[in-house]
């Protein structure tokens, strides 16, 4: 079971920096100081959800295998990132509307850059949304079992294969499987409960004034 | 310490529509408090965030100690603005709130401390309410961080949005007195921006009154009281309102609800020049006296020395030491307001008549607005 776990919190933890760096400016690109087409650009971010996974495996086995990751903890990473990429970008990105204006302009009478906007002024205001982004990605990767089972099944196994693995052919035995199965929970449970007041805060951004 | 020029400013939003400001010349002397007043729309908050540089100009320059600084970056403007929400840090105590501008201008951290310090000591800021976060202050503290951070940074002109708008009645009256006396103290440059036109003549050494967008007369409160150039400067200051009314124009004057209102040479001048049949007289409430009940049925005495008016009273509205009239004319000429006494207010549904010098009776253009003089 070591490896699994192993496996699952590496491309877990890797895919969620990952997303966390890329959707971070992607979503000020698109809210504070939006670039032109902006809602175009949105609006391919998402429609790239719009596809079943199913529809994609061939193209997806195939360019893995030409770029030599096949079964490798780095193309999970890449898979994790892509797959939550647009998500987390959409989240960011209304929590980052939600940064008041005149703070922005204050800030920019003050003399701060871009650079000390995001990091003084925006980032204090939208770190519950980007803990709840977060573990939103925690979540989806750790769970993801699809394209796990497709491209990385020996080599990167990680934890839902496990549960997988723990059916044996000989019959349903529901006490090992259960023990799996929390085993396979707790880690989300506990980042969970540790993210959960940031998470409330995050969710209800908004909510009131 | 500088003085602030808008030369044929403007901002246009987007083609063929008005523009929120047009052709703005505003000339504010060095140390002086300028007041921007209107209704919303009128651009009052443009013209500020243009001379703040959060607006980008369409037209015309505008200059700070002489120099142009169009498109110099606002941070480098030599301004401190209090918006109208305060636009506090948040996650900053209220020290690194006032003090954050100076850490952007990389000013040591002792200075920096003492200049937070002095705005403190200047705005009668508890020192210990420096280690708070914002949301731990009420609103009127907060209201004084706002200003503590435009004060430290010591700027060239202070740009003030409805600062007071967010407080509460009492707390906007005292809180008004206060900064009009801070700026009488630091001697700094100011443009205030309001809707509230009692804050407008309270505040302002001068006051420039705009109206979609463009400026409409720009005088000493008291000027703008006593002679407006339009009929919207007129009905805009002064509360209540200035009663304004159409008259026709007869022989001896105009005339309007039975009564003959004399009109000095210069106005019936003005009005023969552009051939008007009729004009907009305009009285404030408080320059219409009622007059006795007995008065009124012969004429009165007191009626001869002036325009006397009759009407029924639909409503009153106590302030206290005052009460509002408001009163229906006779021959449904219309609807007026008139300010009397409080204590010997006549009743709803009572026959009241008023009186109101000639001196303090206006004429405007009833097509243009214009004043006649």
């Amino acid at each position: 079971m070591g490896p699994y776990i192993e496996h699952s919190a590496i491309a877990t933890v890797g895919s969620t920096i990952l997303v966390l760096v890329l959707a971070l400016p992607a979503a000020y690109a698109l809210s504070i100081h939006p670039v032109g087409k902006w809602r175009d650009s949105l609006f391919f971010f998402i429609s790239t959800k719009m596809l079943p996974i199913v529809a994609a495996i061939g193209p997806l086995y195939v360019i893995a295998l030409k770029a030599h990751l096949l079964d490798s903890m780095w193309l999970l990473i890449i898979l994790y990132t892509a797959m939550n990429l647009p998500l987390a970008i959409w989240m960011i990105r209304s929590f980052m509307l939600e940064v008041p204006g005149e703070m922005l302009e204050a800030a920019r009478l003050d003399g701060a850059g871009r650079i000390r906007e995001i990091t003084e002024v925006i980032m204090p205001v939208v770190v519950p949304g980007l803990v709840s982004t977060a573990l939103i990605c925690v979540i989806f990767a750790w769970n993801e079992l699809f394209l796990a089972l497709n491209l990385a099944v020996t080599n990167a196994a990680t934890m839902p294969m496990f549960l997988i693995s723990s059916v044996p052919q000989e019959g349903l035995y529901i006490a090992h499987l259960s023990a799996a199965a929390t085993v396979a929970s707790v880690p989300v449970i506990i980042v969970g409960w540790i993210a959960q007041r940031s998470l409330v805060r995050g969710l209800a951004m908004g909510a009131i004034k | 310490m500088a003085g602030v020029k808008y030369v044929g400013a403007s901002r246009v939003y987007a083609k063929g529509v008005t523009p929120a400001v047009d052709t703005l010349d505003l000339d504010i002397k060095d140390g002086e408090f300028m007041v921007l007043v209107g209704p919303s729309g009128s651009g009052k908050t443009t013209a500020l965030r243009m001379l703040a540089g959060l607006e980008p100009l369409d037209g015309g320059r505008i200059e700070i100690a002489g120099r142009d600084i169009s498109d110099v970056q606002p941070k480098d403007r030599d301004i401190a603005m209090v918006f109208q929400n305060y636009a506090l840090y948040p996650s900053k105590t209220v020290a690194e709130n006032m003090g954050f501008a100076l850490k952007m201008q990389h000013v040591p951290r002792d200075e920096r401390d003492r200049r937070v310090r002095e705005a403190a000591r200047i705005l009668d800021l508890d020192e210990g309410l420096l280690d708070r976060k914002p949301k731990q202050l009420s609103g009127g503290q907060r209201q004084r961080v706002a200003m503590g951070r435009a004060i430290v940074r010591e700027p060239k002109v202070f740009l003030m949005d409805e600062p007071l708008s967010n407080l509460d009645a009492k707390l906007r009256v005292q809180t008004r007195s206060q900064i009009a006396e801070l700026q009488r103290r630091l001697g700094i440059t100011t443009v205030y921006v309001t809707h509230d036109q009692v804050e407008a003549m309270t505040m302002g050494h001068r006051v420039a009154v705009l109206s979609g967008g463009k400026l409409q007369q720009c005088a000493s409160p008291r000027e703008l009281y006593d002679n407006p150039v339009n009929q919207f400067v007129a009905g805009f200051i002064g509360s209540p309102a200035m009663n304004l009314l159409t008259a026709s124009l007869t022989s001896s004057g105009a005339s309007l609800a039975g009564a003959n209102i004399p009109l000095s040479p210069a106005v019936r001048a003005a009005a023969d020049k552009d051939q008007l049949t009729e004009l907009v007289i305009g009285i404030r409430p408080e320059h219409l006296h009622v007059i006795g009940s007995e008065a009124a049925a012969d004429g009165g005495a007191a009626a001869l020395t002036g325009v006397q008016l009759d009407g029924e009273v639909l409503l009153v509205e106590e302030l206290g030491a005052d009460a509002l009239l408001h009163v229906r004319l006779t021959g449904d000429a219309g609807t007026i307001v008139a300010r009397t006494e409080g204590r010997k207010s006549p009743a709803p549904g009572q026959r009241v008549s008023f009186r109101a010098q000639p001196d303090n009776i206006f004429a405007f253009h009833p097509a243009t607005g214009a004043r006649l003089t």
